[in-house]
């Protein structure tokens, strides 16, 4: 980099004074150089207000782009906070077929078919007992039958010792008895008869008793149903679902918070990252001032200028910057991007010669220093 | 299970305890035959003790409460406990009885 400064600067040559120089003339060079730096000044003037704007521009256009930025962050930590507490709190509901279904409802269908199961179920038994009951009425009944039986039974066994009593008495009786005799074996037969009948009954009463045990062991089958795990599953149900729902809530309640809390520190650092970024506001007033300041300065300048150059002999007015002025103020500019704007500025301001000696110094200062001319990046 | 009866306020209570199973519809139809032909006009079955019932002693209620109603008289359920409570809140007893908690 080009350290040079001001007072390093060789005098013009047009103006150089030599000891034996009149007075006057002295005085008439020293007021050229102080146009000629006035000139340079005022370009310069314009190279700073040139610089300043732009950097102005460049602040504002950056603090509202992040701005902006952070409002969108923001919105969107916002956003996803509401689609998760939304999620939660849908999160006991599902969609099946156009129809909405709710995990509690569900769960209280459940618990209505197993009570309704259950209802089945101790009807099923009511009727069963029922049946039993009958069933125990019919073995009374047949107790009753198996009772008559056995008197008639009693009834037979009376009528048999009869008929061989009669037979005895007959025998005895010789011819006058073989009547009797005849009535005798009638009789025993007819006993024999009665007997087998009695049997013959005894034996179904026994195969219809044993068909109603059987019955009634299948009825007791049906009718003894342990229902415990009824009413344990549905113990269970209500407890897994009072535990879904409760877990539901509360991740519903803590996402709340959460989204609260995002919502506020978003919120809370927008606001200072807005009321960081009017450091902005105060730099673009600094800066305006500056350019008013440079302003005046310029014109103070052409003011002073056009009184000057009245009391200067040999000029036309139109005085041109000294390149040896610029040159210096470029030299000290590292910033590539920034001495090409400000090459720029010169020439619209400076005469045709001066644009010349000032390309040709751009030029090797290129060669020179070449890195003055990258891109500057951060 | 075991089984008492006893007429109080020309009512008869039925005091159960322990399991209430099908093992137990014989004695149990007695105290319902003995409740019919008598002149008592309510019945309660007191069951503070009474541990634990399956279908045929929920079945053998709803027997119960069909001899009540034909006999015109009333009936309740008094004092069920744990499983038993749990299970006539299963079967809505609450509908077809009333339930003295």
């Amino acid at each position: 980099m080009n350290n040079n400064t001001f007072q390093s600067i060789d005098p013009d040559q047009d103006f150089d004074a030599t000891d034996q120089a009149d007075p006057a003339d002295q005085k008439n060079d020293c007021l050229k150089k102080w146009m000629q730096l006035a000139k340079a000044q005022q370009i310069t003037i314009a190279i700073l207000n040139s610089e300043l704007g732009l950097l102005s521009n460049n602040m504002e256009s950056s603090t509202s782009n992040i701005t902006s930025n952070f409002e969108e962050l923001t919105e969107f930590a916002t956003e996803q906070s509401e689609h998760l507490l939304e999620f939660l709190k849908t999160s006991n509901n599902f969609t099946k077929d156009n129809q909405e279904y709710n995990i509690e409802a569900i769960m209280d269908m459940i618990n209505v078919a197993i009570s309704r199961i259950t209802q089945l179920v101790v009807r099923s038994s009511k009727d069963c007992l029922a049946v039993v009951y009958g069933f125990d009425s019919l073995v009374q009944k047949f107790s009753k039958i198996e009772a008559l039986l056995f008197d008639i039974n009693s009834i037979n066994k009376q009528t048999n010792i009869l008929a061989l009593n009669a037979k005895i008495e007959a025998q005895r009786a010789g011819s006058h008895g073989a009547g009797f005799d005849v009535v005798a074996n009638e009789v025993k037969q007819l006993s024999a008869l009665v007997q087998n009948l009695s049997e013959s009954i005894s034996s179904q009463v026994t195969v219809v008793r044993n068909e109603l045990k059987d019955s009634f062991e299948v009825l007791k089958r049906v009718a003894h149903i342990d229902l415990t795990e009824n009413t344990k599953m549905k113990e269970k149900i209500d407890f897994l679902v009072s535990a879904l729902v409760n877990n539901n809530e509360k991740l519903a309640d803590r996402a709340v918070e959460a989204s609260q809390m995002i919502a506020q520190t978003a919120s809370d650092n927008l606001s200072q990252v807005v009321q960081d970024m009017q450091f902005q506001d105060h730099a673009k007033q600094q800066i305006e001032n500056i350019t008013h300041i440079l302003e005046t300065l310029d014109r103070e300048y052409e003011s002073l200028k056009a009184e000057t150059v009245n009391s200067i002999q040999h000029t036309d007015g139109n005085l041109i910057a000294n390149t040896e002025y610029l040159k210096t103020v470029l030299s000290n500019c590292s910033l590539g991007a920034m001495r090409n704007r400000m090459a720029k500025i010169i020439e619209e301001n400076a005469d045709a010669e001066t644009e010349k000696a000032m390309a040709e110094f751009l030029n090797n200062d290129e060669q020179e220093n070449p890195d003055n001319q990258q891109v500057d990046l951060f | 299970m075991s089984l008492n009866t006893t007429v109080k306020d020309n009512a008869l209570e039925v005091k159960l305890s322990g399991r209430l199973g099908f093992e137990d519809h014989v004695e149990f139809k007695q105290v319902l035959d003995d409740f019919v032909s008598s002149q008592c006009h309510e019945i309660r079955f007191l069951l503070d003790d009474l541990a634990e019932v399956d279908s045929s002693g929920l079945g053998m209620f709803l027997l119960a409460k069909e001899a009540a109603d034909d006999k015109g008289v009333s009936i309740s359920l008094v004092h069920p406990k744990g499983q038993v409570k749990a299970l006539f809140e299963l079967s809505d007893f609450e509908d077809i009885f009333r339930i003295v908690a």
